[in-house]
C-alpha cells in the first residue's frame, strides 16, 4: 500500500513536470507549411490557376468580337455594359477577376520576395521568377485600367496602386501611368539578369520571357527602338515558326498546350461571355481570313449561319491563351523594323511568318510592298495572329496615339448605337467598388 | 502533519457513528417491502444489514422482522429483478420501516449524481446548468443514434432543419460561433470522442448529461463553447446477481413519397419543351460539337421538322410521354420500405470486490433504396474491482464497434444528371429500357459497331450490380485508477486508447454506364482512324482508408472534505493531456477486374483528346488524396465547491488550455478560461416557511468558455497540392501551392461569456417539479471574414471581428397529475433563445442576406440581427398585364428587377425574423395503468421562418423539371386575383426569378405543433417459460413521425421538411431480464 501511494506520487509528479512546448509544436495538418524553403515558396509561383491567369473583360470593348441579340441578351449585366461601352460599367461590380487575379499574383510575388529576404534564402531563378510575376500582373493591369503611356503625359494620369509588400494591411495609392511602366520596366530588366535560359514548362519565366515581355511593354509605350532591341534577342533564342500546313486542320482546336511557339504561358481568366460560347469572331476580323489562310480553319469554328467562333487556343482546351509566343515577337520585330524605316528586313522577316500561315504562292510576298502597305500588312498579320489573345485592347489604345491609324469603334445592339472614339475615356476601366470603398489611399 | 490533520477530519465525518458501534443491546426493526408499481408487498425480498450478519426474507404479505444492535445501520433490500436500495436507519427506530422497490430497468428515480466527465457531483450542491437525462428517457425513443434521443427531452438542444444546416445539426441555447466549430462536445465515460457518433449503441448509455452554463462546461473548457454533452455507459453493480437482459426491436417506415415535393407534370413539361424547341432554343445544342444530350421530347420534334415522322406520330408520343412520371418508376424499381432491426444483450453483475457488465449489440438496416443496406456491431466489457478495503477501484473499459455497410445499387438521378420527367425505366414487361443521358441519342446510335463500349445507359441493369462497402472499426479501452489515499482525498489516473480504422471501397464493373462512359470518353482516334483505348477495358476502383488513433491521459486529484459540521468543502485539480493523429489515402485503379483482383496501369501525366470533342483535353482522374492531421491538447485544470449548512454554496473553475495552433506564437497557444458561482437552497433556511414549496433553490453563475478555429494562423500558411490537381485546373504538371491563410498575428481564441440564473423548486408531495433557468450568451472575438480591397491580394480576411449576444431561457416542469390505479404524469419543456449579431465589420452586398433560406445561399451576418435573420423584397403582386412579379422602386410598383436590386436598403426591405425556432419545446404526458404505460410526446417550434419552393423559370428553360406551382401561374389577365404565381416569360429572365423567389410572397411562418411520437408498453408479471425464469417481460411499441398537428402557414409542406417528408414508423419490441 506504501508502494501504491508513492507510484502514484511519481506519476502525479512526472506529468506535472513534463515539458509541453515540444509537444505542441507538432504542426496540425500535413499539407499546411509556413513556407520557408526555395521549393515551398517556388510551388507558391507554381500555383497556375492564379499565377497563369490574365484579365479578359477588356476583349468585350474591342472590335474583334460580336454578339447577336440573342447571345447580348445572354450576357449578364455588367458584360453588356462593357460590351456596349457604358461610362462606368462596373458600377455596381463588388470584385471582378480581371482585378483581383493580378493583385493575388502581385501577392503572392510579394511574399515571396519578402520571404526570401526574412529568411536569407539566395536562389536568383525564384526572385526573378517573383519579379517576372509580378511585371506581368502591373502590365496587365496597367493596360485595362489605365490610359496608354506617353512620355509626355503629366504625372496626374492614374496607374494603378503599385503594390510591393506582403502585408495585406498595408495600403497603397494609384501611382502614374508613368510610374507604373517606369516599375514594370525596372523591375523587368532586374528579372532578367537573374531568371534562368530555359524552364521545365513555359508557365515559368525565363530570360527570353522577361525579353519578350519587355518587348511587349516597350511596344505599348510606343518605344520601337527598346521593343526592337529585346524582340530581337528574344527572337534570336526562340527562331520556332510553326508550319500550319503540316497541323490537322479539321480538329476544332488542332493545339497543345506549351507548343513549340510559347515562349510564356497565360490564359485568360474565365468569364460567362467566354463561356457561353455565344461570342463569335467579328465580321470584320473574319473578313481578315482568306481562304488561303490556314489560320481560318485553325483559329476558327464554323457554327454555321456566318457564326464563327475563335477556338484555336494555345492552351489546348477552351481558356484563351494570353502568352507570349515567338510569332508575337517576330510580329513585334517586324512591325518595329518597318516603323524605324529598316523595310527590307522587315519585309523578309514577314514572309518567314506568312509561308508558315499560308498556302504557298497564294499570297502577295511583302517584299512586292510599298512601305504604307507592308505596313498596313504588319498590322493585319498581327491582328490576325494574336486575335483573342487579350492584344486587341492595347493595340487600339495605343494605334489610336498614331496619325492615320486611330479607329473610331461603333457597336449595334437592338436597335441602338454605341461610339467609342478614338482615346476615350473609357479606354482606361474603372476599379471595381470593392476596392475605390475599402482602400483608404484611393 | 497534514495526514494527521485530514484523518482527524475524517474521524470527525465518521465519529458519531463509530462512537456508537460500541452498544450491544439489540433491537427489532419490522417493516413492509411493497413494490412502488402498485403498492402490494413483496413476497420473498431479502433485508441484509450491511455487515451482511444479520438477514431475513419478506413473508407472503412483504412483512418482515429483522434484530439489529443499536446505532446506525445500512440495510439493503433487494429482490431479482427490482433496483436494490440502501436504506439507512438508526436503531432503535420508532416507527415501522416501508421501502418500496421498483422494477429494475423502468426505474423513474431521479438520479443524484450528475457526471461532468471529470467528476460525479451531488446535485444538491451544484450552481451550474445541467440537464440530466436518464435510461429511461434514454430508452424512450428507438432509433439506432444516441444523439436523436436527445431531441424533444433535452432543454435547450434543438435539431437544426433550416437550410444550410447540414454542418450544423445541433446547437445547444443557439449558436455560438459563426465559422468555427459548431458541434457541441461530446464526451464518452469521460474522455472526448472523436470518432462519428453513429459508432455508440444507445443500449449501452446509462446516461446523459448536457452541459449549458459556464460553470457546468468550464471544466471542459476551450472545446465547451457549444455545450457539452457527457454520456456515461453502463456498468455493474457491486454484490447483485447476474441479470442477463434483452432488448430487441423491429421498425418498419412507411414506404417512401417521392411526389411530397410539387413537381410539373409530365404534360406540363412536354408543353415547355415544344413551346422552347418552335422558339430554336434547342437549334445550338443541336449543332453543338459537343453532341450535348437532347431530350427524347425535342428529338421527336426535330423528326418532325426534318419530316421523317408525321405530326400525327409526333403527338401520339407526345402524348404517350404525358402519361407518364418518371417518379412512379422509381417508386417501383428502387424504392422499399425502411426496415431496421436492433438487438442488444447484456450480462451484469457483480461480487463484493468486482462487478461487470457485458453487452454485445447488433443493429442491421434495410435502407429505402434497394440493394443498400448496413449494420453495426457493438461489443463493450466494463469490469470494476476494488482492492485494499475499497481504497483502490479499477476500471478496466473495453468497446469495439464494427459497422459495414455495402450501397450496391446507385440512383438513377444523382448530381448535375437529373433525367426527364417522362423517362421510363421500364417498359410493360419490365424490361429495363436506356435513358438519354450525356449525348444525343443518334450520336450514340451512330457509334455502335465503331469499337466503342456500349454508350446506352439502362438504369434497371444497374440495380445492385456495384460494391460500395464501408467498413469502420471503432476500438476503445479506457482505464481508470482510483485510489483513495487518505479520507476525503482521491487520487485518479485515467488513460483512453481509442483508434478507428475506416476503409472504403468502391467498386465501379464494366457493366456500369460510369466506367463505360469513361472509358469511351477516353478513347483516342488515332491519324488512321483507328480506336485506342488511354482507360483500359474493366472496372474502376476507389480505395480509401483512413485512420485515427488517440492518446488521451489524465491524472487529478480530488477530495471532499466536512469541518465543523456545516463546511463542506470540494475540490478538483488536475492535468490532462491528448494526442490525436489521423492519416488517410485514397487511390482510384482502372482496368479492374474483380475475379482475379487484378488493375492496369494508367497514364495520369498526359491529356487526352475526348472521343466526342477532340478539342477538349482531359486527364484521367487519379483520385489520389493523402491527409495527415495531428490535434494536441495539453490542459490544466481545478474546480472548487463550497457548500455552507446545505443552503449556501459557491462554486469556481479555471481552466488553462493549449493546442498545437498552427504557426502561432507559444503564448497565444493557451487561453485561460474560469467561472464563479453561487446557488441559495432557500428553503433550507430556518425562517423558510412555504409548506406547499418544500424545495426552492436558486443559483447563478458567471464565466467563459472557449472554441477554437484550428484553420487559422499567425503567419502566413499555404497548403500543398500533388501535380495532378495542378494539371487539372491549369494544365501545368507541377505540384503547387495555395495560400490559406495570410498572416494574422493578432488571432485569438474565441470566447463565450455566459451568465446563468436558475430557480429549482419542488411542491409538496413532488406534484409539482421545475427548473427555470435564465442566461444570457456573449460571443466575443468570434472569428468573422471581413472584406478587403482587392488590391491587398487577398478579398476577405477572417480574423476575430465579430461579436454577438444572446438572451434566452429554459423551463422543465415536471407534474403529477394523477396517482393511484391510473397515474398520469406530464413533462413539460420550453425554450427560447434570442440570437444577435451584435458587431460584425462590415456589409455585403444586400442580396448575399436575402438568399439565407434559398438554394442560392448561406446565412451571412448582419449587425443587430440575428445570425440567421430572414429577409426579403417587399412584393407588389402580379403584373395585371404581364403577370410580372413586382416590388417596389421609391414606393412604385415596378417590375425593373435590376432598379429593384439597387434601390433596395436594408430599411426598406423585409426583415422576417430568424431562419431558426425561436420557441421550442415538447410535452410529454405519461400514463400507466397497472402494467401498462402509454407515453406521447408533442414537440413545437415558434417564432421563424422559411422561404417556399415554387417555379424558377431559369432552370426550367434549361432543361430542369420545375416546381408545381407551375400549373397555378399566371396566365391570363385576371388570374392575379387569384395567385402569386408568375407568368412563364418569353426567355429566362435571371433577375425575374431571383426578384420571386427573394421576395415576401415566399416567406412563411415556420411555427407548428407536431405529434412526435407515441410509446405504448406493457410489462407481464413473472413469467415462467420452460423452466426459466423470466423476471421481466416487456413488450412495447413506439411510434414516430406521426405528423404535424399545426402550423401557421397554409404551404401544405411540413415546414421543417420541405423536400422529402419524415416518414413514419412503427417499431415493436421486447425486453426481458433474466
Amino acid at each position: 500500500m506504501k508502494n501504491l501511494k508513492h507510484i502514484f506520487l511519481w506519476m502525479f509528479g512526472t506529468l506535472m513536470i513534463t515539458s509541453c512546448e515540444d509537444f505542441l509544436d507538432v504542426k496540425p495538418d500535413l499539407a499546411l507549411v509556413v513556407p520557408e524553403s526555395v521549393e515551398e515558396l517556388r510551388a507558391l509561383l507554381d500555383n497556375g490557376n492564379i499565377m497563369n491567369e490574365t484579365p479578359s473583360l477588356s476583349l468585350l470593348a474591342t472590335d474583334d468580337i460580336y454578339f447577336a441579340e440573342q447571345g447580348f441578351r445572354a450576357l449578364n449585366a455588367m458584360e453588356q455594359a462593357v460590351y456596349t461601352w457604358a461610362e462606368n460599367p462596373l458600377a455596381d461590380v463588388d470584385i471582378i477577376p480581371c482585378w483581383s487575379t493580378p493583385y493575388q499574383q502581385i501577392f503572392y510575388s510579394n511574399l515571396v520576395l519578402d520571404r526570401m529576404d526574412e529568411l536569407g534564402l539566395v536562389d536568383e531563378g525564384l526572385r526573378g521568377a517573383a519579379l517576372f510575376y509580378r511585371s506581368y500582373a502591373f502590365f496587365n493591369l496597367v493596360s485595362m485600367f489605365s490610359p496608354v503611356y506617353s512620355a509626355q503625359a503629366d504625372q496626374a494620369s492614374l496607374g494603378i496602386p503599385l503594390v510591393t509588400s506582403s502585408n495585406v494591411n498595408q495600403r497603397f495609392s494609384r501611382s502614374s501611368v508613368n510610374e507604373a511602366y517606369h516599375k514594370i520596366l525596372g523591375d523587368l530588366e532586374m528579372a532578367l539578369e537573374l531568371l534562368p535560359r530555359t524552364e521545365v514548362f513555359p508557365s515559368r519565366p525565363t530570360t527570353s520571357g522577361a525579353e519578350a515581355l519587355l518587348a511587349r511593354v516597350f511596344l505599348a509605350m510606343g518605344d520601337y527602338e527598346a521593343a526592337l532591341s529585346y524582340a530581337e534577342k528574344a527572337w534570336t533564342t526562340n527562331p520556332y515558326i510553326m508550319d500550319f500546313a503540316e497541323i490537322d486542320l479539321d480538329r476544332p482546336n488542332p493545339f497543345m498546350i506549351f507548343g513549340e511557339e510559347v515562349i510564356y504561358h497565360s490564359r485568360a481568366s474565365s468569364y460567362f461571355f467566354l463561356s457561353s460560347l455565344q461570342g463569335q469572331v467579328s465580321p470584320e476580323l473574319f473578313n481578315l481570313f482568306g481562304e488561303n489562310d490556314y489560320r481560318r480553319r485553325a483559329f476558327l469554328q464554323d457554327r454555321g449561319n456566318g457564326f464563327y467562333i475563335f477556338s484555336g487556343n494555345y492552351t489546348g482546351t477552351n481558356r484563351l491563351f494570353t502568352g507570349i509566343t515567338s510569332a508575337e515577337v517576330l510580329l513585334i520585330l517586324v512591325e518595329c523594323k518597318a516603323r524605324l524605316g529598316n523595310i527590307s528586313e522587315a519585309a523578309g522577316q514577314l514572309a518567314l511568318l506568312m509561308e508558315n500561315r499560308y498556302e504557298a504562292g497564294s499570297y502577295v510576298d511583302p517584299l512586292d510592298l510599298g512601305t504604307e502597305d507592308l505596313l498596313e500588312s504588319i498590322m493585319i498579320e498581327r491582328r490576325k495572329e494574336l486575335a483573342f489573345r487579350g492584344q486587341r485592347f492595347m493595340d487600339l489604345k495605343r494605334l489610336n496615339r498614331h496619325e492615320n491609324l486611330e479607329k473610331a469603334l461603333t457597336r449595334e445592339v437592338e436597335e441602338a448605337m454605341y461610339n467609342l472614339p478614338p482615346n476615350d475615356g473609357r479606354y482606361a476601366f474603372p476599379l471595381p467598388q470593392r476596392e475605390t470603398e475599402m482602400n483608404p489611399e484611393l | 502533519m497534514k495526514k494527521t490533520l485530514l484523518i482527524w477530519l475524517a474521524y470527525l465525518i465518521c465519529g458519531s457513528a463509530i462512537g456508537q458501534e460500541a452498544g450491544s443491546e439489540t433491537f427489532t426493526l419490522r417493516g413492509t417491502v411493497m413494490l412502488k408499481v402498485d403498492n402490494t408487498g413483496l413476497p420473498g425480498a431479502t433485508v441484509m444489514s450491511d455487515d451482511r450478519k444479520n438477514g431475513t426474507v419478506t413473508d407472503e404479505n412483504g412483512n418482515f422482522s429483522l434484530l439489529l444492535s443499536g446505532g446506525l445501520h445500512n440495510l439493503s433490500i433487494s429482490f431479482l429483478g427490482y433496483v436494490t436500495q440502501e436504506i439507512e436507519i438508526r436503531m432503535p427506530a420508532n416507527a415501522s420501516l416501508e421501502v418500496y422497490l421498483e422494477e429494475a430497468s423502468a426505474d423513474l428515480e431521479t438520479v443524484e449524481v450528475v457526471s461532468t466527465g471529470y467528476q460525479e457531483l451531488p446535485k444538491e450542491r451544484l450552481t451550474g446548468s445541467f440537464v440530466q437525462v436518464d435510461k429511461e428517457l434514454v430508452n424512450r425513443r428507438v432509433s439506432p443514434n444516441i444523439l436523436e434521443r436527445l431531441e424533444d427531452v433535452t432543454p435547450g438542444l434543438v435539431f437544426n432543419r433550416d437550410a444550410g444546416s447540414a454542418g450544423d445539426p445541433l446547437s445547444i441555447r443557439g449558436r455560438s460561433s459563426l465559422f468555427a466549430n459548431t458541434m457541441p462536445l461530446i464526451v464518452i465515460d469521460n474522455f472526448p470522442y472523436d470518432g462519428p457518433i453513429e459508432n455508440i449503441n444507445p443500449n449501452d448509455v446509462e446516461s446523459i448529461t448536457v452541459l449549458r452554463d459556464a460553470a457546468a462546461a468550464s471544466i471542459w473548457g476551450a472545446q465547451a463553447g457549444n455545450g457539452v454533452i457527457v454520456i456515461t455507459t453502463k456498468k455493474g453493480g457491486f454484490n447483485t446477481p447476474t441479470k442477463i437482459s434483452l432488448n430487441s426491436n423491429a421498425t418498419v417506415s412507411e414506404f417512401p413519397d417521392l411526389f411530397y415535393r410539387p413537381l410539373m407534370s409530365s404534360g406540363e413539361v412536354i408543353g415547355v419543351e415544344s413551346m422552347l424547341f418552335q422558339r430554336g432554343v434547342f437549334n445550338n445544342a443541336e449543332n453543338n460539337v459537343n453532341r450535348p444530350a437532347l431530350s427524347p421530347v425535342v428529338e421527336a420534334l426535330i423528326r418532325q421538322r426534318d419530316g421523317i415522322s408525321s405530326p400525327g406520330e409526333t403527338n401520339t408520343l407526345l402524348g404517350q410521354l404525358a402519361t407518364h412520371d418518371v417518379r412512379s418508376d422509381l417508386e417501383r424499381y428502387y424504392y422499399r420500405r425502411p426496415v431496421h432491426l436492433q438487438q442488444s444483450l447484456q450480462v451484469s453483475g457483480g461480487s463484493t470486490n468486482h462487478s461487470y457488465n457485458i453487452s454485445l449489440g447488433y443493429d442491421r438496416s434495410n435502407q429505402e433504396v434497394i440493394g443498400n443496406r448496413d449494420n453495426r456491431m457493438t461489443f463493450s466489457a466494463r469490469n470494476n474491482w476494488r482492492f485494499l478495503n475499497n481504497r483502490l477501484n479499477v476500471d478496466l473499459m473495453v468497446f469495439h464497434t464494427g459497422s459495414s455497410s455495402n450501397l450496391s445499387t446507385e440512383l438513377p438521378f444523382e448530381g448535375a444528371y437529373a433525367g426527364y420527367a417522362y423517362d421510363r425505366l421500364a417498359d410493360a414487361e419490365g424490361r429495363g429500357l436506356p435513358l438519354i443521358r450525356d449525348h444525343r441519342q443518334g450520336y450514340i446510335d451512330g457509334l455502335a459497331g465503331q469499337g466503342l463500349m456500349d454508350w446506352r445507359f439502362v438504369p434497371l441493369a444497374e440495380i445492385g450490380i456495384y460494391e460500395n462497402r464501408t467498413a469502420v472499426n471503432d476500438n476503445r479501452a479506457n482505464l481508470a485508477l482510483n485510489y483513495n489515499i487518505l479520507p476525503g482525498l482521491t487520487g485518479e489516473v485515467l488513460y483512453q486508447y481509442w483508434s478507428n480504422n475506416t476503409d472504403r471501397s468502391h467498386h465501379r464493373p464494366l457493366e456500369s454506364y460510369f466506367v463505360r462512359n469513361m472509358i469511351n470518353r477516353f478513347t483516342q482516334t488515332g491519324t488512321d482512324g483507328s480506336l485506342s483505348r488511354a482507360i483500359p477495358e474493366g472496372g474502376m476502383l476507389d480505395i480509401s482508408e483512413s485512420s485515427s488513433i488517440s492518446h488521451s491521459l489524465r491524472a487529478q486529484l480530488k477530495g471532499n472534505t466536512v469541518f465543523n459540521e456545516k463546511h463542506e468543502l470540494n475540490y478538483l485539480a488536475g492535468y490532462e493531456v491528448k494526442d490525436l493523429n489521423l492519416s488517410g489515402n485514397g487511390m482510384r485503379y482502372y482496368g479492374y477486374d474483380s475475379r482475379i483482383g487484378v488493375s492496369s496501369p494508367v497514364d495520369f501525366v498526359n491529356r487526352f483528346r475526348m472521343y466526342y470533342n477532340p478539342v477538349m483535353q482531359q486527364n484521367i482522374p487519379n483520385n489520389v488524396s493523402h491527409i495527415g492531421r495531428t490535434d494536441r491538447f495539453l490542459s490544466y485544470y481545478t474546480n472548487l465547491g463550497y457548500m455552507y449548512d446545505h443552503r449556501l454554496m459557491l462554486s469556481a473553475s479555471a481552466r488553462m488550455d493549449a493546442s498545437n495552433l498552427f504557426g502561432v506564437e507559444t503564448n497565444q497557444r493557451r487561453v485561460p478560461l474560469w467561472s464563479v458561482g453561487g446557488g441559495w437552497i432557500v428553503s433550507n433556511e430556518k425562517f423558510y416557511g412555504l409548506e406547499s414549496l418544500p424545495y426552492l433553490k436558486f443559483r447563478y453563475t458567471y464565466g467563459y468558455n472557449g472554441n477554437i478555429d484550428r484553420t487559422l494562423s499567425a503567419y502566413t500558411t499555404a497548403r500543398y497540392f500533388a501535380a495532378g490537381t495542378n494539371n487539372l485546373l491549369a494544365g501545368i504538371p507541377l505540384p503547387y501551392a495555395q495560400i490559406v491563410n495570410p498572416p494574422n498575428p493578432e488571432l485569438r481564441w474565441e470566447r463565450i461569456k455566459i451568465s446563468n440564473f436558475g430557480i429549482d423548486f419542488e411542491s409538496k408531495n413532488g406534484i409539482l417539479e421545475g427548473h427555470l433557468e435564465l442566461y444570457k450568451k456573449e460571443g466575443l472575438d468570434l472569428i468573422g471574414d471581413t472584406p478587403f480591397p482587392p488590391s491587398s491580394g487577398v478579398l476577405n480576411f477572417r480574423g476575430n471581428y465579430a461579436d454577438t449576444r444572446t438572451y434566452g431561457f429554459d423551463l422543465a416542469l415536471n407534474t403529477v397529475n394523477l396517482r393511484g390505479k391510473v397515474n398520469w404524469t406530464t413533462n413539460l419543456i420550453a425554450s427560447h433563445v434570442n440570437e444577435k449579431v451584435t458587431s460584425y465589420g462590415t456589409e455585403v452586398n444586400l442580396q448575399n442576406y436575402l438568399r439565407y433560406g434559398t438554394s442560392l445561399g448561406q446565412a451571412v451576418p448582419m449587425e443587430g440581427r440575428p445570425l440567421f435573420g430572414v429577409y426579403s423584397y417587399p412584393w407588389a403582386g402580379l403584373d395585371p398585364d404581364t403577370g410580372d412579379p413586382m416590388g417596389y422602386v421609391n414606393g412604385e410598383a415596378s417590375s425593373d428587377y435590376a432598379l429593384i436590386f439597387a434601390s433596395a436598403n436594408r430599411d426598406n426591405i423585409n426583415f422576417h425574423g430568424s431562419g431558426r425556432p425561436t420557441y421550442f419545446g415538447s410535452v410529454r404526458n405519461n400514463f400507466s395503468y397497472g402494467r401498462l404505460t402509454l407515453s406521447m410526446n408533442i414537440s413545437y417550434r415558434l417564432g421563424y421562418f422559411y422561404k417556399r419552393e415554387s417555379i424558377s423559370y431559369g432552370p426550367l428553360f434549361s432543361g430542369m423539371r420545375g416546381h408545381g406551382d407551375f400549373s397555378k401561374r399566371w396566365q391570363a389577365p385576371g388570374d392575379e386575383a387569384f395567385t402569386n404565381i408568375p407568368s412563364m416569360p418569353l426567355t429566362a429572365i435571371g433577375n425575374r426569378d431571383t426578384f420571386y423567389q427573394l421576395s415576401s410572397v415566399l416567406v412563411e411562418r415556420g411555427d407548428h405543433v407536431r405529434l412526435q411520437d407515441i410509446n405504448v408498453s406493457y410489462t407481464f408479471p413473472n413469467v415462467n417459460f420452460k423452466r426459466h425464469s423470466i423476471s421481466r417481460l416487456e413488450i412495447y411499441s413506439y411510434i414516430n413521425n406521426l405528423g404535424v398537428l399545426w402550423k401557421a402557414s397554409d404551404d401544405p409542406l411540413d415546414p421543417d421538411f420541405r423536400t422529402m417528408r419524415p416518414l413514419t414508423s412503427v417499431s415493436l419490441g421486447l425486453r426481458a431480464d433474466f
